[in-house]
């Protein structure tokens, strides 16, 4: 039998009831706000912790270029945030909203066909640059018919956006893809690869209209 | 008054260097918070593109999920605070590690999908429960469970907590059990060195002198900590529940 403490009952009581109301009053004023972006109290707006939350949530959704997370541990998501379009930013950052667009050029439209080499087990970054609103259509396919993980996306490079902000198209595991985006800010917007097999692989992708600069993004 | 005694050994309990060195191994387990509930993304992102057994891969990963598992751990230092013996301490670990090896290695292999937070939920319910029995709570309340049954019972609950986290490492199928099991080891070589430091933090309470009062106020601590656990464990579970899970 393993040993106890000998202490009269109703200090273990009052101490066990004290615990547990210091952790009911952390949990509803400190832990919901802080981690979980809800602030029944108003505790977490006064001191700011409801920020670290709806931040965070931006910043993994910046971070977690990494193929996408099951379970349900996972972090909760502060809502209107890294979801949507709709993310609270000032003039400036403000996303494109989703409605009709219609815009005349004097310049040409872009073409180009890229190959992208990924080593076994490799990651990479290719990235296109594109103003709030041009659209870019696409096409990629993995030469040898392998699937990989992609994560189409875009990253605003100015005004005031959350830090590491960033927008996910669209993710998930495939052999090839297309479809178009137009993009809700200037910005750079493109694929993050993952090769799922051992082997070597060449993705090749085309690509049509107002874009500059396709290529790899190092560091 | 009653309330001077009960406020004040507590409170200079907690004052004392051995609680500090509690307060202070705490503190060094802070920065794994961020890992503790989630295989950290690029552990992820490796193991999406890999295949095949990876024995001392999935060893290191069971390692670090123990060592940086506080939960896990907070229960196992309420187990062994009171035991003397060596092989107490071996008696006790072993019951735990069956425990949780158990569910572990069923969850995985049978495919079980608990929901993780109402599962880390009751893990943390057993860190109160061993702090509350510590204190000599069941005592006295006049009841008294048998410490080696909760000590099982709930080795099967954070074994499925294990569970849960080598599913989200999403193993590929082919070599699911090699892997499994390699996990598993490392969760149990995690769990004894962390035993390991905890004894000595142990022994220097229990050689201090006022080992009963800073027993009271390192179990009182550890309530605390196991309903803090339940609390952000439940907040995750509600409001995670409008969010659609896989």
């Amino acid at each position: 039998m393993t040993e106890s403490l000998h202490e009269p009952r109703r200090r273990v009581l009052r101490a066990t009831g004290l615990m547990a109301l210091i952790a009911a009053v952390l949990t509803v004023a400190v832990i919901l706000p802080a981690e979980f972006g809800r602030d029944p109290t108003g505790f977490g707006t006064l001191t700011g912790l409801t920020r670290l939350a709806t931040v965070r949530a931006a910043s993994e959704a910046a971070t977690s270029a990494a193929p996408a997370t099951t379970g349900a541990t996972g972090t909760a998501a502060a809502p209107g945030v890294a979801g949507g379009f709709d993310a609270e930013a000032s003039a400036e950052g403000k996303a494109l909203p989703l409605a009709k667009w219609s815009n005349k050029h004097t310049d040409a439209f872009a073409t180009g066909k890229y190959e992208i080499k990924l080593a076994g087990a490799g990651e990479l970054e290719w990235k296109a640059t594109m103003k709030r609103g041009e659209p870019l259509l696409y096409r990629w396919k993995v030469r040898t018919g392998q699937q990989v993980y992609y994560e189409f996306h875009g990253e605003p490079v100015s005004g005031k956006w959350a830090d590491k902000y960033y927008e996910s198209y669209e993710t998930g595991e495939a052999a090839s893809g297309q479809g178009y985006v137009v993009a809700p800010f200037s910005g750079h917007h493109g694929w993050y690869f993952v090769n799922l097999t051992g082997d070597p692989i060449i993705i090749d992708v085309e690509l049509v209209g107002y874009y500059s600069g396709f290529g790899p993004v190092t560091g | 008054m009653r309330i001077d005694r009960w406020h004040g050994p507590a409170l200079r309990g907690l004052l004392t260097p051995a609680c500090m060195a509690l307060a202070l191994l705490a503190a060094l387990l802070v920065p794994a918070l961020a890992l503790a509930h989630n295989v950290a993304a690029g552990d992820r992102a490796f193991l999406a593109a890999s295949t095949g057994p990876q024995p001392a891969v999935y060893l290191y990963l069971g390692a670090k999920h123990m060592i940086t598992g506080y939960d896990h751990l907070m229960f196992l230092f309420g187990v062994i605070f009171f035991l003397y013996r060596l092989k107490q301490v071996a008696g006790y670990v072993t019951l735990f590690a069956l425990g949780h090896s158990t569910t572990l290695l069923a969850g995985v292999l049978m495919g079980w999908h608990v929901n993780a937070w109402v599962v880390d939920a009751i893990i943390g319910l057993s860190v109160v429960y061993k702090g509350f029995e510590n204190l000599g709570g069941f005592r006295a309340l006049g009841v008294e469970p048998d410490t080696r049954v909760a000590v099982g019972v709930f080795g099967l609950f954070h074994g499925l907590g294990l569970a849960t986290k080598i599913q989200e490492l999403a193993l590929a199928r082919e070599s699911l059990v090699p892997n499994m099991i390699s996990f598993n080891i490392g969760v149990e070589c995690g769990q004894l060195l962390a035993l390991g430091l905890m004894l000595i933090v142990v022994n220097a309470l229990r050689a201090s002198g006022h080992f009963e009062r800073r027993a009271f106020a390192a179990n009182v601590l550890l309530v605390l900590g196991g309903f803090l656990l339940m609390g952000y464990q439940l907040s995750g579970y509600f409001t995670s529940s409008t969010v659609v899970t896989p």
